[in-house]
């Protein structure tokens, strides 16, 4: 990744005593989408309000096409955000917001009018240019607040959680709109969200963050197989994992005894060591006579939840470590709740982590 | 039942407005009058009570004295109110609550205590300078009615828009002017309309601050009446109104009568 367009390097922020960004590093290429996917708390607004400037890093640097842009004030930056309740003005019309940006960098009214125009028709707004913000719904001022952001042509858009005031068929609907709408601008944008599947539908590449680091950038898929971490595993989708011991290594394979059973998994750790196995739920299937190169495992149902185009059963397992999701494209006829069912998955989609 | 309350609610409404306004009422047509008494109705017409508003020994300088004062306490109290309300809304003050209850605390005070407060006070430190012991007595009183409506308006504030305004290419205090300011206007106009209104017409706090030759207005009108009680007071106080009803159309102009209620 030569192009980078974003460089955060050795970023770390403190408020008090309690450290908020970690000696953490991001690089972003030219016109990439990259969501910082985080539990409530992480720092992942931190990380945007620093990259703005809003805020001082206490350490590291932050470059924007090569240009160490640390020092600058945030109005110097030209990094545009995208806030998460939209911070629109209330005392000016939807045009005049979107127009605020360029009324600041001194840019004629002349020359403000079309650029203002070509902004309203992008987000589909230009019927609303003369209405008070305060009369819109939360869809339209969104795309309102992206407008405002975009006029100005920043370098960089930042957007911080902007779905979370949506409801949820609506937010569907945006998603997917807006990353077209940025596409077509061809402008780098990083998303700020705590939604798994948000990220997933709106990214190029995931950042999971984890207290003031990222734990893993990588594209979606890469993310979902090859998670780095238990951390990566439980917080993009669901898994089946159980806790074990090593009873056995070698040849880039693990023997792993576990509460269920024996499973074999490609990995490099010493016998004695304790880990984590862990499947996806849809590498599952039941069967008691699997073709060669599966681990197979008796366990018994507790639950079953019908999703419509795939059918969840959840496993009967001790709490702690395990954790049984098992997703089968439809429910074979006599399973419920205290069934006895046969599982098994392919070696090679096993992964395993040390334990926590 | 109902009815009854209704009629008496209502009752109530109509004699309170009239002693509100009957007064009010009665000054202005007595201060057109022929008579040299405080007489109502009024014999003839004249201007001559307002002819000797100019000629009344001091009077012309108090009204000057008191619009002085309490324009330049308002401004001053508008600028620290807003800085002071700024600081206890963002969180930087430890205690906020408890700082800005002490702060508003002027309001409930008796003027008669924090007369003799600052008298006290002032001398202590050797200030006695009648003018300046008045503008800083005056910046106390104006000071809470001006936090009171600001901490009001920046309490719905979203400082969230001045971050806003920064990223899109304005200074910290450009952003404050271009983005604070117009959203808190309401609450500027309202917190100096009161606080000019209760700096000009203090009484109680001045009477310990004056002397001979700085006198404010409100003094000044009560010796004038314990001299001579003729309509000229009624011709002061019809100005005054007129005044009062010219600033209120003003406000009402520029940011609508409505929000300027106080919160
Ligand atoms: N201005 C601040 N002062 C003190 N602590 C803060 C401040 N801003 C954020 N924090 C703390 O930093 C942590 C990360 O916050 P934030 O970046 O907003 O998380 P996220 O956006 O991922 O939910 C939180 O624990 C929060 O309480
Ligand atoms: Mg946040």
């Amino acid at each position: 990744m030569n192009d980078q367009h974003l460089a955060v390097r050795g970023a770390s922020k403190r408020f008090g005593t309690a450290s908020v960004l970690d000696d953490l590093s991001l690089a972003v290429a030219r016109g990439e989408f990259v969501s910082l996917l985080g539990p409530s708390g992480c720092g992942k607004t931190t990380l945007l309000r620093c990259i703005a400037g809003l805020l001082r890093l206490d350490a590291g640097s932050i470059a924007v096409a090569g240009r160490d842009i640390s020092a600058l004030p945030a109005h110097r930056r030209n990094v545009g955000v995208v806030f998460q309740n939209y911070a629109l003005f209330p005392h000016l019309t939807v045009a005049q917001n979107i127009g605020f940006g360029l009324r600041a960098q001194g840019v004629r009214a002349a020359e403000a009018a079309p650029r203002i125009a070509e902004a309203l028709a992008l987000v589909r707004m230009a019927e609303f240019a003369d209405r008070p913000v305060t009369a819109l719904s939360g869809g339209q001022q969104q795309r309102v607040a992206v407008a405002r952001a975009l006029v100005v042509r920043p370098t960089l858009l930042l957007l911080d959680e902007p779905f979370s005031a949506l409801d949820r068929k609506l937010r569907e609907t945006m998603q997917v709109e807006l990353k077209h709408l940025l596409r077509e601008v061809g402008i780098t944008a990083i998303f700020v969200t705590h939604d798994q599947e948000e990220a997933l539908v709106v990214s190029d590449r995931i950042a999971v963050m984890n207290a003031g680091r990222i734990e893993q950038l990588a594209d979606p898929a890469t993310l979902y197989q090859r998670p780095a971490s238990l951390y990566v595993l439980d917080f993009v989708g669901q898994s089946m994992r159980l806790g074990g011991t090593v009873s056995a290594a070698g040849l880039g394979e693990v023997t792993v005894e576990t509460r269920l059973g024996t499973v074999r998994a490609p990995g490099a750790f010493a016998p004695g060591s304790r880990v984590v196995v862990a499947v996806r739920p849809e590498a599952v299937t039941l069967t008691e006579t699997p073709p060669g190169g599966r681990n197979t495992l008796a366990a018994r149902v507790s639950e079953v939840s019908f999703l419509g185009s795939r059918t969840q059963l959840h496993l009967d397992l001790p709490a702690g470590e395990d954790r049984g999701v098992v997703e089968l494209p439809r429910l074979p006829p006599g399973i419920g709740p205290g069934s006895a069912v046969p599982l098994a998955f392919p070696i090679a989609d096993t992964m395993v982590f040390p334990a926590a | 039942m109902e009815r009854l309350g209704r009629w008496l609610s209502g009752g109530a409404l109509a004699l309170v407005i009239l002693f509100l306004l009957l007064p009010i009422l009665v000054v202005i047509p007595v201060s057109f009058t022929e008579a040299p008494v405080f007489r109502f109705p009024p014999e003839g017409f004249s201007l001559q009570w307002y002819e000797k508003i100019g000629r009344v020994d001091g009077l012309l300088g108090a009204i000057g004295l008191s619009a002085r004062l309490a324009l330049l306490a308002t401004v001053i109290s508008l600028l620290l109110g807003t800085l002071c309300a700024i600081a206890l809304v963002r969180g930087v003050v430890p205690g906020a609550a408890a700082v800005s209850a002490f702060m508003l605390s002027p309001l409930m005070l008796p003027g008669l205590v924090l007369g003799i407060a600052m008298l006290q006070a002032l001398r202590e430190v050797g200030l006695r300078d009648a003018w300046w012991s008045l503008l800083l007595a005056h910046v106390v009183i104006t000071l809470p009615f001006v936090m009171r409506t600001v901490l009001a308006s920046l309490s719905l504030f979203d400082f969230g828009m001045v971050d806003a305004a920064r990223t899109l290419g304005c200074s910290y205090p450009v952003a404050l002017w271009r983005v604070l300011v117009p959203n808190i206007l309401p609450g500027f106009v309202s917190g100096a309309l009161f606080a000019f209104i209760a700096s000009f017409d203090n009484y109680p706090v001045s009477m310990f601050l004056v002397d001979v030759r700085t006198k404010t207005l409100p003094i000044q009108l009560l010796n004038y009446l314990e001299i001579s009680p003729d309509p000229t007071l009624a011709a002061v106080s019809t100005c005054l109104i007129a005044l009062t009803v010219a600033i209120l159309l003003l406000c009402d102009r520029l940011v609508g009568l409505r929000r300027l209620a106080p919160v």
